[in-house]
């Protein structure tokens, strides 16, 4: 776990190296303090479509976001940004619905980043199965602000992963995608899937976690951020 | 690009929600994109309810419940329901508090969001203050007790006060008092106020016992020495003061005119309207006049029951509990009048008693199940018994049945071997026309008397009934013929001329389809049950039907019995006959809406009853 020096460190180092007026703004803006109740944390649930897993070949298609304020979700602070890009959808428009004819007009990855970014100032960054998405925005900002993406981040992947070990008994080869940790706390299957649906039930997957885990008890967000 | 933000999964829920469902699309679109979620874990103690910015709460997933600032439950809300309206609606402080019983989702939308789509809205404005109004209704029902405590005398009084001035004699007020059939008479001075009181007991003892002549002046005769109360005294305090003066007649006065006079029957009545009062009532009346003054508060029963927000189910049973009360005390002063009866016998309600969903206005339905033996000795005697019931029945409210389904007439008073025959007679060799009006026959059941001869005739007819092809098929042809009255572009077709101009029927065309199919089923299983919900659920567990279609006809008959019963409250408490036509233009969009829905279950269930059952006949 970054513990709160090295996240101050790095975030010294990256501002002397970056010139990106956007990701400076961002990298100069106050970190979530680790010792403050998770309640009194602002979060971002965000999810990725991209055309693959393979970070050296495949590129993000969209970004969905939805902040949580006060422990609420806030739809009115959800964006969805189509990506545009020069190789097409191809196969994964199966997956995503996200067709050619959807593109025209998208975002480059520039702007979109720079969205993410401005949303992203002062949040813990929530993902499910964070490896996967935090490689491709570490990959699009290392190439776009010559720096990495620094951030908190926690993972409802790990989180529910916690739980399942916690409660050892009898709970093996259950899964972990992000539809079945949902039904374990009978939340509403959402059919349609897209970067913000999925962004938004990441979002309520982390609100019934933490009701779950800790109820009424004082807990501080490094009991929570994974990285 | 920056495509708008809206979650398909939250628009297409809360469009699923009445009264999101009337919003535009547009409007939807907007309201969807600026909800709030959260999320709540059972037995959660801290509070749910933002008490700083009051909301709309719309529930996801899980169970919640909301009580009052004294623990009183007021609501319980399951998914698609809302709570936190009331303080958005009145701009009062928050004071429910909320529990939850069942972790869950909930969506929220803002103070300012509600009141934007409540004025770009009229049908949501109207659902959530109809919302509000039924929650009151309901909390005043929890609160029975304490509000019989805070009834005032003015809601109580039955009629306009009957006044005479001082001058006038003995013989005019006598006279009055019959025409105005009232036991008391407030008397008035010249500028109208309250200066006397004369009673039925007065002109008994202070006119006949000592002799006094008819010409003798009110003035003499009076009590003037009053106790009154003014309309705006509790009735709590008003019992008081009779109780402790011993009194009868209460004058009421507002502005010291009197406004009209509580009597110990008022009192009596204003405190019950309690089934459970009026059958013991029933069971101490040894005289039809008797019964049929008891009666006289059926109407009353009725009302309160409707105002305490029971459903049509509850009122249908308890209606019905009432009636059969009423059969059996008659039956019994029969039987003290003619003596034994020479051999058993049943007393059978058919129809809506037989099936336990009575309503304002009920005919008679009834017959009489003789013993294997009974002579035609026997029989004059059966004919006695059956006439004073009959009259009394009819005396007592219940019309006789314009079809003559009584037990006086003698083709429904039998020995065991006649009932068989005729039943069999129906099942074996059944045409559309002899069944078209017997199917209430098929809903019957022993009110009194020997429960062992009702089962053998139960029996048969079931075991004939079961699986009787051609049997079902012609019950289905006639059931048919009674359709909702919705036309092919979805609009209600009504009466064009007459009487119910612009109305339809709510029990011919709305609530007999539905108790049609609910036979049907129970007659094909060999089903022994006869209440409509009952046969349905049974239905449901044979697998004739799904749990699915099960659901919706009961929430359907539901739906249209209460339509039914708040509109012959409305009708009673307007002091006309009720009846059972509505004009859906009376109704609110969302009710017509749901009557909509109701009417499509109806037909839909007919359409699957055809192609089960229809087969016989082709």
């Amino acid at each position: 776990m970054l513990a709160g020096w090295t996240y101050q460190l790095k975030q010294k180092r990256y501002l002397a190296r970056c010139q990106h007026a956007r990701m400076r703004e961002y990298l100069r803006a106050a970190a979530p303090s680790r010792k403050a109740d998770f309640r009194k944390i602002c979060y971002l649930a965000v999810d990725l479509e991209m055309t693959g897993m393979e970070v050296d070949s495949d590129h993000i298609l969209s970004i969905g976001f939805v902040p949580i304020d006060n422990m609420r979700v806030t739809l009115a602070g959800a964006r969805h940004i189509l990506v545009s890009s020069s190789l097409g959808v191809g196969q994964s428009a199966v997956i995503h619905g996200i067709h050619d004819r959807d593109m025209v007009g998208a975002s480059s990855l520039s702007e979109a980043m720079d969205c993410l970014l401005e949303a992203l100032q002062g949040r813990v960054l929530l993902l499910h199965y964070a490896a996967l998405d935090l490689a491709f925005l570490q990959e699009a900002s290392q190439r776009l602000y010559g720096v990495p993406l620094l951030a908190m981040v926690a993972d409802t992947l790990v989180l529910e992963n916690q739980r399942l070990q916690r409660n050892s008994a009898g709970q093996h080869g259950q899964g972990l995608r992000l539809s079945d940790c949902r039904r374990r706390y009978n939340l509403p299957d959402y059919h349609a899937h897209n970067a913000l649906v999925d962004a938004v039930a990441t979002a309520e997957l982390f609100l019934a976690q933490v009701a779950h885990r800790f109820g009424r008890e004082h807990a501080p967000l490094t009991r929570i951020v994974s990285g | 690009m920056i495509v708008s933000v809206e979650v398909a999964a939250i628009r297409e829920f809360l469009a699923g929600c009445p009264p999101f469902d009337e919003l535009p699309a547009e409007t939807l679109g907007r309201a969807a994109s600026k909800v709030q979620i959260a999320y709540y874990r059972a037995g959660d103690p801290s509070a749910v309810l933002d008490y700083s910015s009051p909301r709309l709460y719309v529930v996801r997933t899980g169970a919640f419940e909301v009580r009052d600032s004294e623990g009183q439950l007021l609501d319980r809300v399951e998914p698609g329901g809302y709570f936190g309206y009331p303080s958005l609606l009145t701009g009062d402080a928050i004071t429910n508090q909320l529990t939850v019983i069942e972790d869950g989702l909930v969506y929220q939308l803002d103070g300012d969001l509600f009141q934007a789509l409540r004025s770009a809205s009229r049908p949501f404005d109207r659902f959530f203050n109809r919302a509000h109004a039924n929650r009151l209704r309901h909390a005043v029902r929890f609160r029975e007790q304490s509000y019989q405590l805070t009834r005032r005398v003015g809601d109580i009084f039955s009629r306009e006060p009957v006044v005479a001035s001082a001058d006038q004699t003995v013989a005019e007020v006598a006279k009055l008092m019959t025409t105005e059939r009232v036991s008391s008479v407030m008397i008035v001075d010249d500028r109208g106020r309250l200066c006397g009181l004369v009673t039925d007991r007065d002109l008994r003892i202070r006119v006949v016992a000592e002799g006094r002549s008819a010409d003798t002046p009110l003035a003499d005769i009076m009590t003037t020495d009053l106790v009154s109360v003014s309309a705006e005294s509790l009735v709590f305090e008003a019992t008081l003061l009779m109780t402790e003066h011993n009194i009868h007649h209460l004058p009421v006065l507002r502005d010291g005119s009197p406004a009209g006079m509580v009597t110990t029957t008022d009192l009596i009545k204003a405190q019950k309207a309690d089934p459970v009062l009026l059958i013991g009532e029933i069971g101490h009346q040894e005289t039809v006049e008797g019964l049929q003054q008891v009666s006289r508060d059926i109407p009353e029963l009725l009302g309160s029951l409707i105002r305490a927000g029971a459903s049509a189910d509850q009122v249908g049973r308890l209606l019905t509990t009432v009636t059969d009360a009423l059969t059996r005390q008659l039956l019994h002063q029969a039987m003290d009048k003619l003596g034994a009866a020479p051999t058993a016998f049943a007393w059978l309600a058919f129809g809506s008693q037989g099936r336990q969903d009575q309503a304002a206005i009920s005919d008679q339905d009834n017959g009489l199940l003789l013993s294997e033996g009974a002579t035609g000795e026997d029989d004059s005697y059966f004919k006695a018994l059956a006439t004073h019931v009959n009259d009394g029945l009819d005396r007592c409210g219940y019309k006789y049945c314009p079809g003559e389904v009584m037990a006086i007439t003698d083709r429904w008073r039998q020995p065991l071997v006649g009932w068989k025959k005729q039943f069999l007679g129906w099942i074996n060799q059944p045409s559309t026309k002899a069944l078209m009006h017997a199917s209430i026959f098929f809903d019957m059941r022993c009110v009194f008397g020997d429960k062992a001869l009702f089962a053998d005739l139960q029996q048969t007819v079931c075991n004939a009934a079961r699986g009787n092809e051609i049997f079902l098929a012609n019950l289905t042809a006639n059931a048919l013929k009674l359709t909702p009255p919705m036309g092919f572009f979805k609009h209600f077709v009504l009466e064009h001329s007459g009487e119910h101009k612009h109305a339809f029927d709510m029990k011919l065309r709305g609530i007999m389809p539905i108790n049609d199919i609910a036979r049907i089923h129970a007659l094909a299983a060999g089903s022994t049950e006869i209440h409509t919900l009952a046969r349905l659920r049974e239905a449901a567990t044979n697998r004739q039907i799904t749990l699915k279609d099960a659901r919706n006809l009961i929430d359907a008959h539901e739906f249209i019995s209460r339509l039914r019963l708040e509109h012959q409250g409305a009708m009673l408490k307007a002091g006309s006959k009720p009846d059972n036509y509505l004009d859906p233009k009376t109704l609110s969009s969302l009710s017509r809406h749901q009557l909509r829905d109701a009417f499509a279950v109806v037909t839909s269930a007919q359409a699957a009853l055809r192609a089960k059952f229809t087969r016989g006949l082709m």
